[in-house]
């Protein structure tokens, strides 16, 4: 039997996280690590990607075929698997964006108001 | 749909998606710990540390796996699983709710095998929905299922434009032995057919070919075809099968053509076809003696064929002018009025039986029923037990949907594990009708267990699952888990409504064992009718014994007459036996049966009309006294030797209708003939009536000639006779000494059907006894299900009242008071389903009326007997819970709660 979730924070961290990976993507290929590593420099630590949601939502986003796989060598020879964003990838992003940010001013709509 | 694919190509290679991910993972820690050494830490405290970051391993893989695989069919899976560990866990539950269910499923599925089998499935024959059987109606001659005379044969081949063939047959038997062998010939069940009619059915011959328009005419060459049985068994597979011969009835035929196995026609037991050899040249159209199959043009309906028949039928005068000698076909046109009939083959196949096995069927169908309502109920209680489980499961935030479907999950593997043992259970049935089953059931050699009664029991065993579910389950969706969380304990449980629930569950048994209950009733009724009646013979310490005089061996009257005169007298010193008598028929047999018409002398009434048809029997005067026939007026024969061929005996119907007169007095050396032109007989005696085509039918007019050869046209001698012979012990105690009295006089005489007139007596009511079997049985179960659920509510109920009657006796009830309280709950239950069951009873009994036979659907001494019964056994199943519940001490009762 699954845990309970509350519904609502899942689809918003789900979500964000999606947007979040594809976002670090569209700047180029990169591995699990990468990935992990890059948000949690970008968002000056603020970001803490949790091993077990990140792997997750690669694999799903591949099975969306919003990313591809590919295993080959990083810069000191170690072999990582790298994902590169599609195209359905970027058209997804965008429509992502656009949702946060509607997202984002209605949320400030409601607190200014507050 | 992509996803969709992606998901099954994900699921597929599951393995290697874990391998990866594990790569991957291996990665990231191998690159954390490179950061933690780079910020300093010692090569342990970083993996430590990058273990320790990395997190749950399993996690990961688990959300992963969520991704490649179904969890709407992995769920369910998952769920059966968890079924199988519950049901396990309750094995008494579980071992009662299978068995339950294994009955109704296993009853529904040997007869949807059995109602398939026989009702259903197409007949073997090519295009068999074009095919009809051909009869003619005659009311009035009280005739409604009259065959084909020669003439109307021809004439519908020769002029019938709306067929594309008719072919005719007649079944009976023959003396089989292989040439120039001396052992003693087998009885076999043969078939005449005509040229036409294997080609008709669209069946080919395994060897060889069927019979050719030449071989199909008087004197034409003597040719057989065998079934691929006889070919195997009795030739061993000979593969110069067609150039074998084979002795029937003393004439020596060459073998054409083999059937193969599949090809049952007219019945299972047909061994050999031969030509029926009718002669189309003939003058006279003959008697209505022959069964035929047409098969109709593509397009056409039976009601047009029906109509192209009709309107053919009276140039059949054209062709043939007499009936008999005597007879004008026009006359018999103008009088009898033949109105043809086409019956599509299956239905003509299996009419008879069609209404036995529907009865059956629906009687199974409420086995079923009544089983699932049990198991319901049993699944109702467990829900019940399970109540604060399932309150806690839905707290901790599984779905509604979830705690259904696994209740689903656990009626679905009852619901699995019963249909495997009811189809077992089919199996065992279907074989036991197959191989001991009731004469006279159509196509029975073809029934099996086969894949459509497999996919049925599957689509009965999935709705059972459901249905079996829906109302637990719809009362778990409507419970208020949090008042059953903060009551938590039994005194949770049990509303009003649950209890109206079950009871109506409860009352719906009662009411389908009502109702099984009175049907069998009713046909038990029936079946003492019928042997209540007088059958104007006496069966008790007779046996019967059949043997056919081949015209080889025998070519005269005389040469016959002489065999049976000396075969009685051997047959009558033998010790035990008291008369031995001679017949050509034998009451509620159907073997030997002749209608013919009776025109007595003088009666001008018959001059330019038919007369009834009398059956028409040769016997010596012994056979009275053997059957106890009693003579009424005049003589019986005399010793054959002595007998004069033109002297006939009458029964009192025939009395009564030519001679207005059930004294025999004045009938008494009047005369008679069967044809206008024919000899005349006269009657010396006349002896009663006996019930001859069935129990239930009036006995037949029958008109008995002696047998005795003549050299006039008088002769009425039978080449097919059974010796009728009473004795004073055991019928069956003589039988080899008749057998070795017969071989003395005749080696190579078959002597066949063997039997004491009480076993052919109680046989002309093996159909009924075959539903009235079914029928109890299905009421003793229904009957056990019904109180096994009475019971179990009651017990339920006297549980959950405890407390309540615990206050009661504390309070002064006396415990008598109590156990009554209860006993009226169970038998009002009772009650209700009783009162349930006889409104279903009066609307479903006008289906029976056709089986019965003496007693009206309504009949008040069966439901009264099915109602007390059912009450009866409402009292005792109710009456154990009622004791219990007064033996209740109050101590004990408050302190459990």
């Amino acid at each position: 039997m699954p845990p309970a979730n509350d519904p609502l924070r899942t689809e918003l961290l789900r979500g964000t996280l999606d947007m979040l990976v594809l976002k670090t993507l569209s700047i180029g290929p990169m591995h699990g690590y990468g990935i992990a590593k890059h948000l949690e420099q970008v968002s000056r630590d603020a970001f803490r990607i949790e091993q077990g949601s990140l792997y997750p939502a690669l694999q799903r986003m591949l099975q969306q075929g919003w990313i591809k796989a590919e295993w080959s060598r990083t810069a000191n020879n170690q072999s990582a698997r790298f994902y590169t964003i599609t195209a359905a990838g970027r058209k997804q992003l965008g429509v992502e964006e656009t949702g946060f940010a509607q997202a984002i001013a209605a949320i400030r709509l409601v607190m200014r108001q507050a | 749909m992509i996803r969709f694919l992606h998901r099954l190509r994900d699921r597929v290679r599951r393995g290697r998606l874990a391998d990866e991910l594990d790569r991957e993972l291996r990665f990231h820690q191998s690159m954390l710990e490179r950061e933690h050494r780079e910020r300093g830490l010692s090569p342990a405290d970083a993996a430590s540390a990058a273990r320790r970051e990395l997190g749950n391993r399993t996690a990961i893989h688990e959300g992963s796996r969520d991704m490649w695989s179904f969890a709407w069919i992995e769920d369910p899976l998952l769920d059966l699983r968890y079924g199988i560990r519950a049901l396990r866990r309750t094995p008494a539950f579980t071992v009662v709710a299978v068995l339950t269910l294994a009955l109704g499923i296993g009853a529904t599925a040997a007869s949807f095998a059995v109602v398939n089998g026989v009702l259903l499935k197409p007949l073997p024959y090519g295009n068999p929905d074009r095919l009809v059987g051909a009869w003619h109606d005659m009311p009035l001659l009280n005739a409604t299922h009259a065959q084909q005379t020669l003439g109307t044969y021809f004439t519908y081949q020769r002029l019938a434009h709306t067929i594309d063939g008719i072919a005719v047959y007649q079944e009976n038997a023959v003396n089989v032995s292989d040439p120039g062998s001396a052992t003693e010939p087998q009885r076999m069940t043969s078939a005449l057919i005509s040229a036409p009619l294997i080609p008709l059915l669209q069946v080919s011959p395994l060897r060889g070919r069927v019979f050719t328009a030449a071989e199909d005419l008087p004197n034409g060459p003597g040719v057989v075809m065998i079934g691929e049985a006889m070919w195997r068994g009795r030739f061993g597979s000979d593969p110069d099968i067609l150039r074998r011969t084979l002795d029937v009835n003393g004439r020596t035929r060459q073998i054409v053509g083999v059937m193969p196995a599949s090809f049952r026609f007219p019945t299972a037991a047909t061994a050999l076809w031969l030509p029926i050899a009718l002669d189309p040249a003939s003058q006279s159209a003959g008697g209505f003696n022959y069964d035929a199959v047409a098969r109709l043009k593509r397009g056409v309906a039976v009601a047009d064929a029906e109509r192209d028949f009709a309107s053919v039928l009276p140039r059949m005068t054209e062709f043939f002018p007499l009936v008999v000698p005597g007879v004008p076909t026009k006359l018999l046109l103008e009088q009898a009025k033949p109105k043809p009939r086409l019956v599509p083959l299956k239905e003509d196949v299996t009419g008879s039986i069609a209404g036995a096995l529907w009865v059956v069927a629906v009687a199974s169908a409420l086995i079923l029923l009544v089983a699932c309502a049990n198991v319901t109920n049993l699944i109702l209680v467990r829900v019940d037990g399970r109540q604060r489980e399932l309150a806690v499961r839905e707290a901790l935030g599984a779905g509604r949907a979830r705690v259904m479907v696994h209740f689903l999950a656990e009626s679905v593997v009852l619901a699995g594990l019963g249909a495997v043992i009811g189809l077992g259970m089919a199996w065992v049935a279907v074989r036991a009708l197959v191989v001991g089953g009731p004469a006279g059931i159509p196509r029975l050699a073809e029934l099996r267990i086969d894949p459509a009664t497999v996919l049925f029991t599957a689509a009965v065993a999935a709705v059972v699952a459901l249905g079996c579910t829906a109302i637990p389950v719809l009362r778990v969706g409507r419970a208020d888990l949090s008042k059953s969380l903060r009551e938590g304990g039994r005194s949770g449980t049990a509303g009003r409504v649950r209890h109206r629930v079950r009871g109506a569950l409860v009352a719906a048994q009662m009411a389908t064992a009502l109702v099984v209950l009175a049907g069998s009733g009713l046909l038990v009724r029936t079946f003492e009718r019928l042997n209540a009646i007088k059958p104007g013979f006496n069966p008790e310490h007779v046996a019967t014994f059949w043997m056919s005089l081949s015209a080889a061996r025998y070519p005269s009257d005389s040469s016959e007459v002489r065999f049976y005169s000396q075969l009685t007298d051997r047959v009558a010193k033998l010790p035990g036996v008291q008369v031995a008598g001679l017949s050509s028929r034998v009451p509620l047999d159907d073997k030997g049966g002749n209608w013919d018409p009776y025109y007595p002398e003088n009666d001008p009434s018959y001059a330019n009309k038919l007369p009834p048809l009398e059956i028409f029997t040769t016997t010596n005067g012994d056979y009275f006294r053997a059957m106890q026939i009693p003579l009424i007026a005049g003589r019986t024969f005399a010793r054959l030797d002595a007998q004069r061929a033109d002297e006939a005996l009458i029964s009192r119907r025939v009395a009564e209708t030519f001679y207005h007169d059930s004294t025999g007095a004045s009938a008494l050396g009047k005369r008679f003939r069967s044809l206008p032109t024919g000899p005349w007989y006269t009657v010396i005696g006349v002896v009663g009536d006996a019930r001859d085509s069935s129990l239930a039918a009036p006995p037949s007019p029958t008109v008995y000639f002696p047998e005795v050869p003549d050299t006039t046209d008088n002769g009425q001698t039978s080449r097919t006779m059974a010796l009728v012979i009473r004795t004073s012990g055991d019928p069956l105690s003589i039988t080899s000494s008749v057998r070795a009295a017969v071989r003395e006089l005749d080696p190579t005489l078959p002597v066949f059907d063997v039997a004491p007139m009480t076993t052919v007596f109680s046989a002309s009511m093996t159909q009924l006894r075959f539903i009235m079997l079914i029928l109890g049985a299905a009421a003793a179960v229904t009957l056990v299900l019904g109180a096994i659920g009475l019971y179990g509510v009651m017990a339920y109920v006297v549980t959950l009242r405890t407390r309540e009657l615990g206050v009661r006796v504390a309070l002064g009830a006396r415990p008598g008071a109590v156990a009554a309280m209860m006993t009226r709950q169970g038998l009002a239950l009772a009650g209700a389903g009783l009162a349930a069951g006889l409104v279903m009873f009066a609307l479903i009994a006008r289906f029976l009326r056709s089986m019965l036979f003496g007693v009206a659907p309504g009949d008040p001494v069966a439901l009264g007997a099915a109602s007390a019964i059912l009450i009866a056994i409402a009292a005792l199943a109710t009456w154990i819970p009622a004791r219990r519940a007064s033996r209740v001490d109050p101590a004990e009762a408050l302190r459990t709660e």
